[in-house]
């Protein structure tokens, strides 16, 4: 069903190629990689198109690839989409960074579907990716006053691991920089 | 971050986010994370005519429990618990749903009849 | 006064108390609590409220809304560190004599949540508190046997000498610092008056009795 996506989106929406991302797992939910240019224009032809009408977007999450020896890192934003009318999906669409630390910014697709306006503020919120065209962009989960995005993989908590009774393995670790405050049992 | 020009939605919306002005006066709320009416912590800045709630805008994040967080260190089995106190009142449903999601990423085939132990 | 001489004195209609077990007395047979539910323990707390183990009967007749009104804050479920500003006004805000109990894990010490960067790690880093309840959650019974060991605790206060109680004594202090939103944590991390890692006591507040009455 990916490839008629597919074919349709490139005859529909001018200059637009998308990707089908192979998922390796058992599951087998491949994703469909859209470029941020064409992101919004491909958007609205998936809700709108007369057989996919897919006009519910129930998910919105981000995905933190690390650098590695073949990429340069990116992060990506995953929306997952179903269709209400017809019954059909999911259907599982991808927008990528360029970058995991400066070029960041990716269209919002809330004009699309109203229902990922908070959604891309937690991704904007936990993985720092900036979306342009959101209507209100702030942080959502955590304070206003916040300053890093958790749940990238390079995230260092804060340190308040003082008082640990139990302590093993990397808590005891992190417990033993406390160790002068704390006796040992 | 966004640019100078406004789209129509986020017209839209920044109007709905304003309080009209004018002929009576709004009242500006914030029933805040404590308050019997808040299930839960969720906090409300309410504008209200009178009685009525005219607009509203939710706060929320004071139960974020990075569950996400959690799981990225620990196995499927061992992440299970994590999923009965997402939304605590419905704790089985969300197992359930962690569970075949489980299934459907391994590609395991669980039968739906019980079978019978000898 | 020998207790056999005040159980004779009673079948004859002549009741013999000292000031300090009155006072006790109507205190500890009715501490309202606070409605104060945050997650999960909350909804154990609930239960422990209706009828199959009712709390009216210990003397928590009515939870009160209003942190002015309630004598207890029953902390249930997990602070986190966005909610712990808004837990520490409440405690602030409540008028002496006030308790708390930490009602779960969570409250206890960050429970199963604890390598969060969201959660804060024990309530008792910033207000102190009374009893703990372990438990994830703790069952109603264990949130009555909670209530039961407070009651013994305020049992046991004195009203004059070294070791009354917290609201009694003119220096101790009764609001504590509310802490900040920082860049990456809260500021202070802890409140190191009420936080007192173990092994490493300074001062106790005057008159507190742990959990075993001691």
């Amino acid at each position: 069903m990916l490839e008629e996506i597919k074919l349709r989106l490139e005859t529909s929406v001018p200059g637009c190629h998308p990707e089908i991302i192979l998922n390796g797992s058992p599951s087998e939910q491949h994703s469909l990689l859209l470029d941020s240019a064409h992101a919004v224009d491909a958007a609205t032809f998936l809700r709108d198109d007369a057989e996919l009408r897919l006009d519910y977007c129930s998910n919105v999450t981000g995905v933190d690839w690390l650098q590695t020896e073949t990429s340069h890192g990116y992060l990506e934003a995953v929306y997952h989409l179903y269709s209400m009318e017809k019954k059909h999906g999911p259907v599982v669409v991808r927008l990528r960074t360029e970058n995991r630390t400066d070029r960041i910014h990716l269209p919002s697709l809330t004009p699309v579907w109203r229902s990922a306006e908070f959604q891309e503020r937690e991704v904007f919120d936990l993985y720092g990716i900036i979306f342009d065209g959101h209507p209100d962009l702030r942080r959502i989960l955590m304070w206003d006053e916040f300053e890093d995005h958790p749940m990238r993989k390079d995230y260092v908590e804060p340190d308040d691991y003082e008082y640990e009774p139990t302590a093993h393995d990397d808590v005891l670790t992190k417990a033993k920089q406390h160790a002068p405050q704390q006796q040992p049992e | 971050m966004t640019s100078t020009t406004t789209t129509p939605l986020e017209e839209q919306m920044h109007e709905e986010l304003i309080a009209p002005g004018g002929q009576d006066e709004l009242l500006e709320i914030a029933l805040g994370p404590h308050h019997p009416s808040t299930h839960g912590v969720f906090r409300m800045d309410v504008v209200l005519d009178g009685e009525r709630v005219v607009k509203l805008k939710p706060v929320f994040g004071y139960l974020h429990r990075n569950h996400e967080k959690i799981a990225e260190s620990a196995s499927y089995l061992a992440s299970m618990p994590y999923t009965d106190r997402l939304d605590y009142i419905c704790s089985l449903s969300n197992n359930w749903a962690y569970a075949l999601a489980v299934e459907k990423l391994a590609g395991l085939q669980v039968q739906s009849e019980p079978s019978t132990y000898a | 006064m020998d207790q056999k001489l005040r159980i004779e004195l009673s079948k004859q209609g002549i009741v013999v108390t000292t000031l300090e077990e009155l006072y006790n007395w109507g205190r500890k047979n009715s501490v309202w609590p606070m409605t104060f539910g945050l997650a999960c323990c909350a909804i154990e707390m609930i239960a422990t409220s209706m009828a199959r183990y009712d709390i009216a009967r210990f003397g928590a007749e009515v939870f009160r809304p209003s942190p002015r009104q309630a004598d207890l804050i029953i902390v249930s479920g997990t602070v986190t560190k966005k909610m712990a500003p808004q837990v520490v006004r409440l405690y602030n805000q409540m008028a002496e004599p006030k308790y708390v109990i930490a009602m779960g894990a969570c409250a206890i010490s960050g429970g199963p949540f604890k390598q969060g960067y969201n959660v804060l790690k024990g309530i008792d880093r910033y207000i102190p508190v009374d009893v703990h309840i372990p438990g994830c959650p703790p069952r109603p019974e264990a949130l009555i046997d909670a209530f039961m060991t407070l009651q013994k605790k305020i049992d046991a206060q004195t009203l004059t000498g070294e070791s009354r109680p917290r609201h009694l004594h003119p220096d101790t202090p009764s609001e504590f610092v509310v802490p900040r939103f920082g860049a990456h944590d809260l500021e202070p991390p802890n409140n190191p008056q009420v936080f007192r890692i173990l092994n490493n006591v300074d001062s106790r507040h005057a008159g507190e009795v742990d959990a075993g009455g001691n």
